[in-house]
């Protein structure tokens, strides 16, 4: 993006967030908007707390992100803890930082997207989503990013679907 | 002065009630469902305390009921019910600084219903149902009318919040 100041035109950099609720954690991914991963880390309630993992992303949006977000979007389970987190996400992003938040319902139908991007598609071939083609695309599409579960993975890739939903 | 909030989650009935320790009660309720476009649940239910004249006040508890599934089946509404009250949850702590107490409809029933029954109260119905909450409501707060069961249901869990606090 483009912007004038009074001597110069700048570039800014926007950002796309993604966030991934599963079994009481919330990953979150930016990308900055060339797609290129930013930064991606989980965050998880203290004992006894309900709100610290959302104090937390709050607290890491104000210091890095704050006014450039394009777009964002979220992937939660189905479990009671997961959906009352997305709740208290979808408050913290809205009030404060945007006014849509997409709601992704389905990041393994982004990353298959992505796969028919890059000429294959594995749930057309049958064989569903294999743990080795999410290691490799991920790490290949997110330089830098440690797999070692599905977490971070399904926060870049619905940060993927915020960048097309913005 | 202090005050407290109770809150009946809802999708097409949210419940809430402002009550302040003169026993001074603001009862409400939405349909978040009909909400405009960018105009959040919690929003609304912070629109209404504003003309109780708090500035000065504070919050000092807030009871909200926890969502249980009906025989353990999940609905269309059951989702969205569970948002709202994440969103509640995180708007109390972020703008209030109060964790709010998640009581199940049967646990807060039950605790009343022991706590009015001292006073002399005595359930009309066989039940913890709607009798039950309204006549409680009517009981605890005798000046007040209370249009539906929700909001008879947000008024309790106000006065819970007020008694959790005093203990």
């Amino acid at each position: 993006m483009l912007c004038s100041s009074s001597y110069e035109w700048r570039f800014i950099m926007k950002y796309h967030l993604g966030l991934s609720i599963n079994c009481g954690k919330i990953a979150v991914c930016v990308l900055d908007e060339n797609g290129a991963l930013t930064e991606a880390g989980t965050f998880e309630n203290l004992p006894g707390d309900t709100t610290s993992a959302v104090n937390g992303i709050d607290h890491f949006i104000k210091t890095n992100i704050k006014d450039s977000i394009s777009g964002a979007a979220m992937y939660h389970s189905k479990s009671t803890r997961d959906i009352l987190l997305a709740g208290q996400l979808l408050y913290m992003l809205r009030s404060k930082y945007v006014n849509r938040v997409h709601i992704e319902n389905d990041w393994i139908r982004t990353f298959n997207d992505v796969m028919v991007e890059a000429g294959g598609d594995c749930l057309k071939d049958g064989d569903g989503i294999q743990w080795a083609d999410l290691v490799d695309t991920c790490t290949t599409l997110f330089r830098g990013v440690q797999i070692s579960n599905c977490y971070i993975p399904a926060a870049c890739l619905t940060a993927i679907s915020a960048g097309r939903h913005s | 002065m202090k005050y407290f909030l109770g809150v009946d989650p809802g999708w097409t009935n949210l419940a809430y009630a402002w009550l302040n320790e003169e026993g001074e009660l603001l009862m409400g309720c939405l349909n978040p469902k009909a909400l405009p476009r960018g105009i959040l649940t919690p929003f609304k239910v912070a629109e209404a305390m504003e003309s109780f004249d708090l500035f000065e006040d504070t919050l000092e508890g807030a009871v909200m009921e926890r969502f249980v599934y009906y025989d353990g089946v999940s609905n269309p509404d059951s989702e969205r019910i569970l948002m709202v009250t994440g969103q509640l949850q995180f708007w109390l702590a972020d703008h209030h600084a109060v964790v709010p107490v998640m009581i199940k409809a049967f646990d807060w029933k039950n605790r009343l219903s022991k706590h009015l029954y001292k006073q002399g109260f005595r359930n009309p119905s066989d039940r913890l149902d709607k009798k039950f909450s309204l006549a409680a409501a009517r009981f605890a707060f005798p000046d007040y009318e209370f249009k539906t069961d929700h909001e008879a249901d947000a008024a309790c869990m106000a006065y819970i919040a007020r008694l959790l606090h005093n203990a």
